[in-house]
């Protein structure tokens, strides 16, 4: 049991290449049940790919995804549609549809996973909303929202259908100081209200050290830190210094 | 000579690429059968898309009927009492309505209006990742957003082909007897004798053909938009000039065929 929660999930030697662009080049981590893992790295070194490969939207050219000990890759879409069951996800701009109204987003996943009743389904929407600040918008379209709100809705959207584990796409990216830390710490609410695993891809590094309990860096599709905030912040690997002290000098070629 | 060579490999690689796509579109259809099988998708889907297609394109293809059977008349009528058959303009425009006009210009004109409307809304969806959320939230985008696409855009076409004909030949022969002086009773005797329920029916059954394969290319090229906004403006002009090629090509290939049975 102890095995299998340590291996909830599995990245083993992934690649996937677009072209002659190699986005993932012999990926490894693994991913306890229950921890907030961060995955950070400069923008196209494969993390929002990494978690595309993770749900079967993309297949990795080499190499297994495994989720509980099957391997995504093999999945048909019977397979897909089950093993995302599991999975919610916030995107990087929300992706709430734009013909349905915020509840209508809401209730969206609920309906397609549970079959459950109209006043449930009602309940759990308001409960959802409420519970990441933006009681009774319900009726609201989505072109109606910030940013901010629009991310929140993303998330209420991740959570309702009651999912084992939420994917963060660059959750803070594009919003203020202030809204960014109020999705932190929802992201944290998240975490201790439905007591989730947690992937969350970002380059923020403030949001990365308040949300994570381990964090991965990714370079060219391969991993080359890994640890607890505080050890990837007393790193001497000059890389990761480069990184989390945002330089343009150093290994990490700012400009290719 | 490497001039020839890069411009025949150009030609070559866009064939190719044609090829290829009209397979992949093929495959949309398969795909599109088999959820279309499975039952059909939600009544609110279904009313939305044939408001969407049916009821606010009227207006585009009501036009276009009407101003085809108009030019009609006015460029027939003087060349038949020229040659002394004038009440033959009444069939030859029915027939032409009926046959090829009818079904062509609203397939066109539906490819434009409603057609260009699916590439750039599916596009938009699929660069902005919201069909990817579909897909995580374990829906299947093709029997979400193509099917009731493809099932109200089949079905809308020859129902609005239908009006099209109607009223290109009625303002056609009104506007032979009140604005050109022909005789109402000779035109309008000539063309019942001349015109079949046969001549309807494959009209509207091209019309059918027209509005699934618009409605396949342009989902098709929606669904496989990438890159911002550049990228749905390229899948939304893609999937116009697809469509209207394949309508005029279709179009001869049909006529082909339909020509045995008359």
């Amino acid at each position: 049991m102890a095995n299998n929660d340590d291996n909830f999930i599995v990245f083993e030697d992934v690649y996937k290449s677009f072209g002659a662009l190699n986005v993932l080049c012999g990926l490894n981590f693994t991913v306890r049940r229950g921890e907030t893992l961060v995955i950070i790295g400069q923008s196209g070194t494969g993390k929002s790919v990494t978690l595309r490969c993770l749900l079967g939207l993309l297949r990795p050219d080499r190499g297994r995804v495994l989720f509980e000990g099957d391997n995504v890759g093999d999945m048909d879409e019977v397979q897909l549609v089950e093993l995302r069951s599991h999975f919610g996800m916030l995107f990087q701009m929300a992706a709430l549809f734009d013909s349905l109204t915020v509840g209508e987003n809401v209730a969206f996943g609920v309906e397609a996973r549970k079959g459950k009743k109209p006043e449930e389904i009602k309940r759990i929407v308001s409960d959802t909303l409420r519970a990441v600040g933006l009681p009774g918008i319900e009726d609201k379209m989505p072109a109606e929202l910030s940013g901010g709100m629009k991310k929140r809705v993303g998330l209420a959207r991740a959570v309702a259908p009651g999912p084992e584990v939420i994917l963060y796409d660059e959750p803070t990216t594009g919003l203020d100081p202030i809204m960014a830390d109020a999705i932190n710490n929802l992201i944290l609410r998240t975490q201790e209200l439905y007591n989730v695993t947690s992937i969350v891809v970002t380059h923020d590094l403030t949001s990365a050290y308040k949300v994570g309990d381990r964090i991965i860096m990714l370079h060219q599709g391969q991993v080359v830190g890994d640890g607890t905030p505080e050890e990837i912040q007393q790193s001497s690997d000059p890389m990761i210094q480069q990184f989390i002290h945002g330089s343009a000098e150093g290994p990490i070629k700012a400009i290719m | 000579m490497n001039f020839i060579s890069s411009y025949a490999g150009h030609i070559g690689s866009n064939i190719l690429i044609g090829f290829s796509g009209v397979g992949r579109v093929i495959i949309l259809f398969l795909e599109v059968m088999k959820w279309l099988g499975r039952g059909l998708p939600s009544r609110k889907s279904l009313v939305q898309q044939m408001h969407f297609i049916g009821v606010e394109s009227l207006p585009v293809v009501l036009t276009t009927g009407a101003f085809t059977g108009a030019v009609l008349v006015y460029a027939l009528y003087p060349e038949l009492s020229r040659l002394g058959v004038r009440s033959w303009v009444g069939p030859l425009i029915a027939k032409s309505l009926t046959q090829q006009l009818g079904p062509t210009l609203s397939g066109l004109m539906l490819a434009g209006r409603v057609g260009c409307s699916m590439a750039a809304e599916l596009g938009y969806m699929s660069v902005s990742e919201q069909i990817d959320a579909l897909k995580t939230m374990g829906t299947n985008p093709v029997r979400y957003l193509v099917l009731p696409r493809v099932i109200c855009g089949t079905l809308m076409t020859p129902f609005l082909t239908a009006f099209a004909m109607f009223i290109g030949i009625s303002a056609g022969l009104i506007l032979a007897v009140w604005g050109l002086g022909a005789e109402w009773h000779y035109i309008w005797e000539m063309t019942c004798s001349f015109m079949e329920p046969f001549d309807f029916f494959r009209g509207l059954l091209k019309a059918f053909f027209f509005g699934l394969t618009t409605s396949l290319i342009c989902c098709y090229k929606g669904m496989n938009a990438t890159g911002g906004a550049e990228g749905v403006g390229k899948a939304t002009t893609d999937s116009n000039v697809a469509s209207c090629i394949t309508i005029l090509m279709l179009n001869l290939f049909l006529t082909m065929i339909l020509v045995q049975f008359a």
